[in-house]
């Protein structure tokens, strides 16, 4: 599979590319300038949809972990962890861009709000499930114990989400204004609606790079046990 | 099943009884971690009120860390886990008993703490004791659930003791958080624990069946 | 303004040059595999 030409995966990236280039091209040039934030609030066209491919991401992989765990085919548990790492590579992005987002509108880096601190509970999250797979040598075994981690950190999303949000009401942090969703319309939901799209193609065109990585790896590990065991 | 689990359940409280190992390590890094706070901050006694269930749950979780991974380390150790997988008994009763001694190892090593802290920070521990005990409670099933089942994972792992917490303190943040809040109210303070003690029994019965579960993929082969 | 495009438009543009030549790269590889895997079969039928 992997030594034929890969089409489809040429199409998707090169997609990809287009939709980024048109995405910049709208960000900084089409889109007017918000009001109160000034030009800083761009990073919101990039944040933003890197968050939500974040957490699409680990959704994908609480799928690919149930599935595997019914299906017990290897792919599933390649999906799973190929959407882990490209998941935590998003969440990354989205905590680097957040703190230079609110320091320069703000003027903190860091609210502890729910959204922010769910993001940052996620990325340990699954930094976790990835040090779990380093730390594991039997494939069948990884594959197994990564899929029920995956499923239970996926469950417990949305009680870390409820528990800091109440956490927040209790204990009030600076209260920062205007947040993002307010009132988008227009120009500016057009916008980010084709960021999303743009990071959406991205993120599966990556995904299949990473696929075709590990089917090469696969093969050989194939071929070195062949070696070892063919004499 | 139930057989399973009484049978599981005493052979660690028996195993623990005797050897007293994972008890005394808990309680000694538990005190050591309150100890130190008191170095790190320089509290007055109102702030040791608002901010001891906070020590007391960091203490806890610490402590629990270490006499979770000790849980399956023995079994490892001492080459028991085949016997545990090859043993035609419900993986969930296995996991039931092992989850409830941790449990039990949790709530002895807090309901010891206590006085301690009492001591230490100057806290009134008897404003709401009924309450106190049942936090203490929900928080050590919570903990112990989902560390029952990772301790488990670890152990088939190349760096057993180290992979515990960065596994476990992540997906622990709703029930630490929530132990807290509703310790807080348990020591005297002034708010409205309803929503943290819904979440606590939430996350318990949610995270005890998931890892119910679960447990059986564990402790295959 | 102009020049915030020109700059992301170069980095990514960069970028998938990166992924593009990565995916021949993988293909390279994927055929001296199967060169390699033919050759042990044939070596092992002698």
């Amino acid at each position: 599979m992997s030594t034929t030409r890969d089409t489809f995966g040429i199409v998707l990236t090169a997609l990809a590319l287009i939709a980024m280039m048109v995405s910049i091209y709208l960000v900084f040039m089409y889109v007017p300038t918000e009001v109160t934030m000034g030009e800083v609030q761009k990073i919101f066209y990039f944040h933003v949809p890197s968050a939500w491919l974040a957490f699409f991401a680990f959704f994908l992989v609480f799928v690919f972990s149930i599935i595997y765990l019914i299906r017990r085919d290897k792919r599933w548990d390649t999906l799973a962890a190929s959407s882990a790492e490209i998941g935590v590579l998003f969440c990354t992005l989205v905590l680097v861009t957040g703190p230079i987002w609110a320091k320069l509108v703000w003027g903190v880096w860091w609210t502890w709000d729910a959204r922010l601190t769910l993001t940052l509970v996620l990325w340990l999250i699954y930094v976790a499930y990835i040090m779990l797979r380093h730390y594991m040598s039997d494939p069948e075994r990884r594959a197994t114990f990564s899929a029920v981690l995956g499923i239970i950190g996926f469950i417990d999303v949305p009680m870390v989400y409820f528990s800091i949000r109440w956490w927040r009401t209790q204990h009030p942090q600076p209260v920062v204004s205007g947040g993002e969703g307010s009132g988008l319309e227009g120009p500016m939901l057009m916008t980010l609606m084709v960021c999303l799209s743009t990071f959406t193609l991205l993120f599966f065109s990556i995904l299949r790079y990473r696929l075709r990585l590990q089917a090469l790896r696969d093969e050989l590990d194939e071929l070195q046990d062949l070696v070892e065991h063919g004499e | 099943m139930w057989r399973a689990i009484a049978t599981i359940l005493w052979k660690d409280l028996k195993i623990e009884l005797q050897t007293k190992e994972a008890f005394s390590a808990s309680f000694v890094f538990s005190l050591m971690v309150l100890v130190i706070f008191n170095f790190t901050l320089d509290l007055t006694s109102e702030e040791s009120v608002k901010m001891g269930a906070g020590f007391l749950w960091i203490a806890f979780a610490f402590g629990g860390t270490l006499s979770l991974n000790r849980s399956f380390a023995l079994e490892r150790d001492e080459n028991c886990v085949q016997g545990l997988q090859l043993a035609p008994v419900d993986r969930g009763g296995i996991y039931l008993g092992k989850c409830l001694a941790n449990v039990i190892f949790m709530m002895i090593t807090q309901i010891i703490l206590l006085p301690l802290f009492a001591i230490f920070f100057n806290v009134d521990i008897s404003v709401r004791p009924h309450y106190l005990l049942f936090v203490l409670f929900l928080g050590s099933v919570g903990f112990s659930s989902v560390g029952t089942l990772f301790s488990a994972i670890a152990v088939h792992t190349r760096m057993r003791e180290v992979i515990l917490p960065i596994l476990l303190l992540p997906i622990t943040i709703p029930i630490l958080i929530a132990a807290v809040e509703a310790t807080a109210y348990a020591l005297g303070a002034d708010t409205d624990p309803t929503f943290w003690f819904r979440l606590l029994i939430t996350y318990d019965v949610i995270f005890v069946t998931v890892s119910f579960l679960m447990f059986g993929y564990i402790l295959q082969e | 303004m102009t020049w915030m495009f020109a700059a992301y438009a170069i980095i990514w543009f960069a970028v998938f040059l990166y992924l593009f030549d990565m995916g021949k790269k993988q293909r390279a590889i994927a055929q001296e595999l199967e060169g390699l895997k033919a050759k042990l079969a044939r070596g092992e039928s002698n």
